[in-house]
């Protein structure tokens, strides 16, 4: 079965036409869906990649409503959502921001310093068609699965994270995959959401042995390692995980 | 979000516990040396025209408070089965403090410190890695407190099930405002008990500064339900304008960072805001989600001084007492000196001495 791959950008990273041609090069290699970071100053969840992507872009202004004006620039039938801290969203005010967001053309939004618990509050506040993502970790225990159903609703996926650990962290092994796995069926059990897996995937041979038991993966660190290195390097990267997800 | 509720489920297990209890009272008395003096500063006195006494929590272990919240956390950590500590600091006293407590008891501890902390607080630095532990420098970010802060968590996240992170101040994702509320509620009790023979009616103020706010916590606890005017002193650096103070309380708005949502120093886009003061501890952009609550409630009252204040407080306390208080520490006292047209002769005014000024002293020498 054919698995979603998922590509996170950090938005005007390394610059606003950068980031837009990385966007093309996406939609080109077949990326099913893109993950746009609006940077915050504080990543508590990102490697050092992440992060010094995070600080350049808002040296260079990149900031809410800069992020959504980039956004309606990107292609158009490439489904999109917006990754971001809380903070940002707080002060605009939850309603507001989520229908701006919406109206960029995302389709959810992911928060990875909201717990599933602060989750369900929001939910309320969310657009028609909007949805926000859940984290689940290996970490997470039996008992809270329920409240990822609850959740994951409006098309919304799941996104698992593969390690204990930040973005750009180095995967563990075997026992890494099999825990996956537990989790993956028990989440399973409670819901229909699709299950995307990220943090840590490097390389095509990563991508195909998360995506094994999920229904797709994420990938970040490498993605702007790769840009970082030009538009070449990023598309190579692109069609190496593509043909590992078939 | 699993650990934090294991923590807390732990937490409340040993609360109810009477070994625990009766074993960190132990070490408060003997190894912190509690409780801490409540000294008439009679000069200060004659010169303000109010009676002014002050907690000596400058008497503790480590030279300041925050050996109580780490003895406390420690024992909690030993509870919990965790044989690694990580810990955050600005100043340096509460990684010192962190340092001290697993020298104590055994325990591998890494502290995370900002670059630009590192430098200013180099001496605090050197007896971090005396005492066995291992400084990591964060140079991202604003490369403060903030900023270790954030370099912990993901060092909490990596190695969570081995890691007991120690929070030095009643800041984070709960519980930790809970717990290290209630480690730190220890200098309120005590005062409470102190103050009772000179006040019968209890004091009329308590002083104490505020950055994340442990300090300020820990004394006005006790008090809440009596008649006590609590007063928090925020650094107000050297101006208004963004950068160049950290009082959240005062000129922030509401935000959330570092798992609670609490008074914040953020610009318009959500961005958290660079902060400045000339006390280390007190350089952080956020404070306690229960200060926040205590302003909002009116129960407690938050004003700020400039470090120029502070820097005034400072050599006004070591000249009038012989009591040279931590930079952090002189904010309380300034903010007192400030109001003390407020308060009549016959008024007792509590100030939270939270730490000695040893550790500033070398940077008297560069101005």
């Amino acid at each position: 079965m054919k698995k979603n791959l998922v590509v996170y950008l950090t938005a005007g990273y390394p610059s606003a036409g950068m980031f837009l041609k990385a966007a093309e090069v996406a939609w080109d290699e077949g990326v099913d869906l893109l993950e746009v970071g609006l940077p915050f100053s504080d990543p508590i969840a990102d490697g050092p990649v992440i992060q010094a992507a995070s600080q350049r872009a808002i040296r260079s202004g990149v900031d809410f409503d800069r992020t959504m004006s980039l956004a309606r620039r990107l292609p158009p039938h490439l489904a999109r959502v917006l990754m971001t801290y809380s903070n940002p969203l707080f002060v605009r005010g939850w309603p507001l921001a989520f229908s701006e967001i919406s109206r960029a053309g995302f389709s959810g939004c992911v928060l990875p310093d909201v717990p599933v618990e602060e989750l369900l509050p929001l939910i309320s506040f969310l657009p028609e068609n909007f949805y926000l993502t859940p984290f689940a970790a290996p970490t997470t225990t039996g008992d809270r699965l329920n409240l990822y159903a609850t959740a994951a609703r409006g098309g919304a996926f799941i996104y698992l994270v593969s390690l204990r650990g930040i973005t750009g962290a180095a995967l563990g092994g075997a026992a890494q995959s099999a825990e996956l796995e537990r989790l993956i069926s028990g989440l399973r059990r409670v819901t229909h959401a699709p299950i995307y897996v990220g943090f840590g995937v490097q390389t095509g041979r990563d991508a195909a042995r998360l995506a094994a038991h999920a229904d797709g993966v994420i990938v970040g660190t490498a993605a702007l390692r790769a840009l970082a290195l030009g538009i070449k390097p990023f598309a190579r990267l692109l069609r190496e995980l593509r043909t590992a997800l078939f | 979000m699993a650990q934090l509720g294991d923590l807390e489920a732990g937490y409340r297990r040993v609360r109810r516990d009477r070994g625990f209890t009766r074993e960190l009272a132990v070490l408060q008395r003997e190894y912190a040396g509690r409780p801490t003096p409540l000294y008439f500063a009679e000069r200060l006195s004659a010169e303000s025209g109010a009676r002014v006494y002050l907690k000596r929590e400058d008497l503790c272990h480590t030279g300041a408070h925050k050996i109580n919240n780490c003895l406390g956390q420690a024992l909690l950590a030993r509870r919990l089965g965790k044989r690694r500590i990580i810990a955050e600091t600005g100043a340096g006293q509460h990684g010192v403090a962190t340092a001290t407590v697993a020298a104590k008891f055994g325990l591998d501890c890494v502290i995370y410190m900002g670059s630009k902390d590192v430098e200013r607080q180099a001496q605090n630095v050197f007896r971090m890695k005396l005492l066995g532990a291992e400084v990591r420098e964060v140079k991202s970010g604003t490369q403060t407190l903030k900023d270790a802060m954030n370099e912990a968590l993901r060092d909490w996240v990596t190695n969570v099930e081995t890691t007991y992170y120690l929070i030095g101040s009643v800041a984070g994702p709960h519980p930790y405002p809970m717990i290290v509320r209630d480690f730190q509620s220890v200098i309120g009790f005590e005062a409470r008990r102190q103050v009772k023979p000179v006040a019968a009616k209890g004091p009329r103020a308590i002083y104490a500064c505020v950055g994340g706010g442990s300090n300020a916590m820990g004394i006005f606890y006790a008090f809440i339900p009596t008649r006590a005017e609590l007063i928090g002193v925020e650094a107000g650096g050297t101006g208004s304008r963004p950068g160049r103070h950290s009082a959240s309380l005062t000129r922030g708005r509401a935000g959330i960072l570092h798992g609670s949502l609490t008074k914040l120093l953020s610009a318009p886009d959500g961005n958290v805001s660079p902060v400045h003061s000339i006390a280390a501890g007190l350089d952080y952009p956020g404070v306690g989600p229960e200060h926040a609550y205590l302003q909002r409630s009116g129960r407690a009252r938050y004003i700020s001084v400039t470090d120029r204040e502070a820097l005034a407080a400072f050599h006004r306390l070591t000249k009038l007492e012989g009591i040279p208080p931590a930079f952090e520490s002189a904010h309380a006292v300034a903010g007192f000196l400030k109001e003390r047209r407020r308060y009549r002769k016959s008024d007792v005014v509590l100030i939270n001495v939270s730490g000695r000024g040893d550790k500033d002293i070398p940077r008297l020498f560069e101005k």
